[in-house]
C-alpha cells in the first residue's frame, strides 16, 4: 500500500514542528497589500497590524494559484505517495476550488479532497489526526471517511474584540445588524455550515466568553479543544484554564490565528475549536488527555 | 335615529340608547379626566389613568355617532371595536374589553332587555379578565366586578335602563371604596384605585346621558370643544412644569433634487423633532425650530421647495403638552438597509426621543411607534405599525409596563404571527434588540431576547410629581428621583449626584458596563461630566455615553 500525504492550507495555521513532524505539505494563501504581497502563516499579529494600519488601502486576501496545488501534488506523486487534502470551508475562500482544479489536472485517482467547513484550530485537527492514521497505515478511503464524520464533529465559535475588521471583511452572514451600531457589542460568531454567522449578541467580553464556554460539549468523551487567538496570549490562557475546570477529560491547546484570518478578526479576538466525539474508533480508548 | 322616543324608562334598550350613553359618557368623562389623573399614587410622571381612558372613550365616542343603523348589537360592537383600536395603556385596554364583552352579550339583537344588557356586563367582566395575564384585585377588574353584581341585582326585578345604571354604579362604587385596602399602594397613598374610578365615572356619564336628550349632549359636546380650543394655551402651560417651547416653529416642506446624506444630521442641530423622508428626488422635511429661515435656506442649497408650511406651536391647539409631538413612524434610516420580505422577522419598537429612534432602528428595529412614559400609544398605532412591515412575523417591544397590554391586543388583532416581549423599560429594550439575531429562528430568538431581559438592570432619573419618601427620607416635589427596575430607589436637590448614588445602589460586584442615554434636557457637556463622575467612582466600570433626546427621564441607565 501507497504512503498517504496530508496536504492542507494555510489557514490551518499548524506549528513548525507539526509540518515538520509529519510532513504536512502547507499551501499558503496571500495577504496583498498595495504595495506588496505576503504569504500566509503565523507572524507576529502587532507587525501585521502595524502594515495594515499604514496601509492606504484595506488589504485584501486571495486563494493560492492552482499552479501551487499542480506543483505540489505532482511532487507527492512521484514519491509514490496518496493524497489527502484538506482545506479551509469551500464558502469562506475559492482555495478548494484551485484545490479541485489541480487534482482534475494530474488526474491520478490518488487524491481525495476534504472540504473542513471551518479554518483555523479544528481544520487544524483534522490535518494533524489524518496525518496520525496515516503513520499508523490506515488506508486513505478510511482516513478520509473518518475525517469526513469529523467535519460533523467540529466546533468553532470566535469573540471579535473590534468590529472594525469585520465590517471591511463583510464575510459574516447576518453581520449588518452589528455593523454601524451605536452602542458596544460583543457578538459571538460561529462557523455554521461552512459560513461563519453570528451565534449571539451581547455587551460585554466576559458575558460573551460566558457565552461561548456554554457552547462545549463538555459530556463527549473524546473532546480536543483549542483556544485560539490573535494577539491576545494572557487572556486566550485565562480561557484554557475555564475550559480545562469545565472538562477536565478534554485535550486543550492555544493556538494563534495568522493574517489571512486576522484581517477579518482583527486584534483581540479569541475564539475556539473543538472537535468531540462519543466513539473509540481511531482514537485511544482513554479519551484525549 | 335622533326621532325615535325616549325609551329610558322602558326596560330595554335600543341603538340610539347606546348611541346616546357612549357619546355622552365620553364628553361626562373628559371633565372629570383630571380628577382620576391626581390618583396617581407613584410620584413620578407617568401615563395618566384619566387621560388614557377619556382618549380611549373618544375613539369608542366617534363609533357610536357615525352609527347609521338601528341594531343595538351592532352599535354596541362598532363601538368597541374602535375604542379597542383607539385604546391607551393598560386602563384602556381593559376598558375597551368591558365594551367588547357588552357587545357580545348584545349580539344580534335590535332591542335588548334591561336583563340582557346586565347579562352584558358580566360579559365585559369575563372579557376585562381575559385581557390581563395576571389578574389584580383592588384594580379596575374589582371594580367591573362590582358593577355587573349590581346590574345584575336590579335586572331580577325588571329595572328599567336608568335603574339598571344606577345600581351598576351603586355596585361600582362600593366595589370601588374596597380598593384602598386591597392593594398596599393604594393603601399608602390612602385612594381608590384610578382605573376603577374611571369605570365608575364611565357609567356616571351613562346615566347622565339616558337623563339627557341627544340634542343637549351633542350641543354640550360641541360647547365643549370649542372650550377646549379656547383654553388651550392655559390648560398646557398649567399642570407640572411651565411651557417652554425652545423649537416654537413646526416646519414643513418638500424638496425636489437630491439632497445628500448629510443633512439629516445639519438638519437634527437645527431643531428637534426630525423626520426626513425621502422618495426618489423627493426628500419630505419636518422639524421643530428656532429658525425657520435657516431650514428654508440649508434645503434652498439642495434643490427646490414647495409646500413649504411654518406654524409657531404655540398658537395650535393640538398640541396639549411639550412633551407631546406627533406619530412618527416613518423616519430617515442610519443606513442601507435590506428590505426585508416575508419570511424574515420584524420588530417594532416604542420609543420616544430622537436619539432613542436612531438607537433603536441602528439596533435592528424596523418601525419606531413614537410613545413611552406618560405618552402611550394607541393599540391602533401598533397595529398599524405591525401591518406595514413587509414581514409576516413581528416582535413588538412595548418598552413600558402600561404599554404592553396595548401591545397584547395587537397579537389578538393581527393574521400575523406577533409575540410581545415584556420589556418594561428602555433599557431591556436594547438588550432584547441586541438580543435578536437576524440569522437565529424565531422561537429561539424570542427565548434569547427574554432571556436578556434579567441580564439588565434599569435606571431612570425623573423628577417628583408630588411630595414623597424615600425609606423614611422626605423628598420634595420638583427633586429629582432615581428608579431603579421601576422601583424608587433615591432622591436628591442635585441631578448629577442622585443619578451616581443611584448608580452606586444598582450596581453589583461582577456588573461591567454601564450604558447612560442622557435625555433632551440635558447639554453634551453636561452628560460628559456626569460619565466622567461615574468613571471615577468606578474605575473598574466601562461607561458608555449616548443622546437619546427623550423627555421625562434625564437619563436612562442600563447597568449589565
Amino acid at each position: 500500500m501507497n504512503e498517504i500525504a496530508l496536504v492542507t492550507d494555510s489557514t490551518a495555521y499548524l506549528l513548525p514542528d507539526e509540518i515538520a513532524r509529519y510532513g504536512i505539505t502547507v499551501i499558503p494563501l496571500t495577504v496583498n497589500f498595495d504595495d506588496g504581497s505576503i504569504e500566509d502563516e503565523l507572524v507576529e499579529a502587532k507587525d501585521f497590524f502595524d502594515r495594515v494600519n499604514r496601509s492606504k488601502k484595506m488589504p485584501f486576501t486571495s486563494q493560492p494559484a492552482q499552479g501551487a496545488f499542480v506543483e505540489a501534488y505532482k511532487k507527492l506523486l512521484a514519491e509514490g505517495k496518496e493524497i489527502v487534502s484538506i482545506h479551509v470551508s469551500s464558502r469562506l475562500s475559492g482555495t478548494l476550488n484551485s484545490a479541485t482544479g489541480a487534482a482534475a489536472m494530474v488526474d491520478s485517482g490518488k487524491i481525495t479532497l476534504i472540504d473542513s467547513e471551518s479554518a483555523t484550530a479544528p481544520l487544524a485537527f483534522l490535518v494533524l489526526q489524518g496525518a496520525r492514521w496515516a503513520k499508523e497505515g490506515i488506508d486513505r478511503a478510511t482516513i478520509a471517511a473518518r475525517l469526513k464524520q469529523g467535519v460533523k464533529e467540529l466546533g468553532s465559535f470566535f469573540i471579535p474584540d473590534t468590529l472594525e475588521y469585520m465590517k471591511k471583511g463583510g464575510r459574516i452572514g447576518g453581520a449588518q445588524a452589528l455593523l454601524g451600531s451605536l452602542l458596544q457589542i460583543k457578538p459571538v460568531l460561529h462557523f455554521s455550515g461552512g459560513v461563519v454567522e453570528v451565534f449571539e449578541k451581547v455587551r460585554t467580553k466576559r458575558r460573551a466568553v460566558q457565552r461561548m464556554l456554554a457552547e462545549l460539549p463538555l459530556g463527549k468523551k473524546h473532546l480536543w479543544a483549542a483556544v485560539v487567538h490573535c494577539a491576545a496570549p494572557e487572556e486566550a490562557a485565562g480561557i484554557r484554564e475555564l475550559v480545562k475546570a469545565a472538562a477536565p477529560q478534554a485535550r486543550v491547546e492555544i493556538r494563534e490565528i495568522g493574517p489571512v484570518i486576522n484581517i477579518h478578526g482583527g486584534p483581540g479576538l479569541v475564539g475556539m475549536g473543538f472537535w468531540a466525539h462519543d466513539y473509540d474508533e481511531g482514537f485511544p480508548k482513554e479519551g484525549h488527555i | 335615529m335622533n326621532e325615535k322616543a325616549e325609551n329610558s324608562g322602558e326596560p330595554t334598550i335600543t341603538a340610539a340608547d347606546y348611541q346616546k350613553m357612549i357619546v355622552g359618557a365620553s364628553l361626562f368623562f373628559d371633565r372629570e379626566k383630571e380628577a382620576i389623573n391626581a390618583l396617581n399614587v407613584f410620584p413620578v410622571p407617568d401615563g395618566d389613568t384619566g387621560t388614557n381612558m377619556s382618549m380611549t372613550l373618544a375613539a369608542a365616542a366617534e363609533a357610536a355617532l357615525g352609527y347609521r343603523g338601528d341594531f343595538v348589537g351592532e352599535i354596541a360592537l362598532q363601538t368597541a371595536s374602535s375604542a379597542l383600536m383607539g385604546a391607551r395603556g393598560n386602563s384602556g385596554v381593559i376598558l375597551s374589553q368591558l365594551l367588547r364583552g357588552i357587545a357580545r352579550g348584545l349580539q344580534d339583537k335590535k332591542i335588548a332587555s334591561t336583563a340582557d344588557l346586565s347579562r352584558a356586563f358580566q360579559y365585559g367582566v369575563v372579557y376585562a379578565y381575559k385581557a390581563v395575564a395576571k389578574p389584580v384585585e383592588g384594580t379596575i377588574l374589582t371594580v367591573a366586578r362590582g358593577t355587573a353584581r349590581g346590574a345584575r341585582s336590579a335586572a331580577r326585578s325588571g329595572a328599567n335602563l336608568i335603574r339598571i345604571i344606577e345600581t351598576a354604579i351603586e355596585g361600582g362604587r362600593e366595589a370601588l371604596a374596597r380598593t384602598t385596602a386591597m392593594l398596599p399602594a393604594l393603601k399608602e397613598a390612602g385612594v381608590v384605585d384610578a382605573g376603577g374610578l374611571g369605570l365608575v365615572v364611565f357609567l356616571e356619564g351613562c346615566l347622565f346621558s339616558v337623563q339627557h336628550a341627544l340634542g343637549e349632549i351633542l350641543a354640550r359636546r360641541k360647547a365643549a370643544a370649542a372650550a377646549k380650543k379656547q383654553g388651550a394655551a392655559e390648560t398646557k402651560a398649567a399642570p407640572g412644569k411651565p411651557l417652554e417651547l425652545a423649537y416654537p416653529y413646526c416646519t414643513e416642506l418638500i424638496i425636489r433634487g437630491t439632497p445628500p446624506e448629510e443633512l439629516q444630521q445639519k438638519l437634527a442641530q437645527l431643531g428637534d423633532s426630525l423626520i426626513l423622508v425621502r422618495q426618489n428626488d423627493i426628500s419630505k422635511v419636518h422639524l421643530h425650530t428656532a429658525d425657520p429661515g435657516a431650514i428654508l435656506s440649508l434645503c434652498a442649497a439642495y434643490g427646490s421647495l414647495h409646500e413649504i408650511k411654518i406654524d409657531n406651536m404655540a398658537d395650535q391647539h393640538h398640541h396639549i403638552s411639550r412633551w407631546q409631538t406627533p406619530v412618527e413612524t416613518v423616519i430617515a434610516r442610519p443606513g442601507p438597509k435590506k428590505p426585508k420580505s416575508e419570511e424574515d422577522i420584524g420588530i417594532i419598537a416604542v420609543s420616544f426621543g430622537e436619539g432613542l429612534k436612531e438607537l433603536f432602528l441602528n439596533l435592528g428595529a424596523d418601525e419606531i411607534v413614537y410613545g413611552g412614559q406618560t405618552m402611550n400609544p394607541r393599540v391602533e398605532d401598533l397595529f398599524n405599525a405591525v401591518q406595514q412591515i413587509p414581514t409576516d412575523r413581528v416582535i413588538i417591544l412595548p418598552n413600558n409596563k402600561n404599554i404592553q397590554m396595548v401591545a397584547s391586543q395587537v397579537q389578538k388583532l393581527s393574521a400575523k404571527e406577533v409575540t410581545v416581549i415584556d420589556t418594561r423599560s428602555i433599557a431591556q429594550g436594547m438588550a432584547a434588540l441586541i438580543a435578536f439575531n437576524p440569522v437565529a429562528a424565531f422561537d429561539s430568538n424570542i427565548s434569547s431576547m427574554e432571556a436578556s431581559l434579567k441580564q439588565v438592570k434599569s435606571g431612570e432619573v425623573t423628577y417628583a410629581t408630588r411630595d414623597t419618601s424615600i425609606g423614611g427620607n422626605k423628598i420634595k416635589k420638583g427633586s429629582f428621583l432615581g428608579l431603579h427596575d421601576g422601583e424608587l430607589c433615591c432622591g436628591g436637590e442635585e441631578l448629577a449626584h442622585t443619578t451616581l448614588k443611584l448608580i452606586g445602589r444598582m450596581l453589583d460586584d461582577d456588573d461591567e458596563l454601564v450604558t447612560i442615554l442622557y435625555g433632551k434636557e440635558i447639554s453634551r457637556g453636561e452628560a460628559e461630566g456626569l460619565t466622567k463622575a461615574v468613571a471615577e467612582a468606578h474605575p473598574h466600570l466601562e461607561v458608555e455615553l449616548k443622546f437619546g433626546g427623550q423627555p421625562i427621564y434625564y437619563y436612562i441607565l442600563a447597568v449589565e
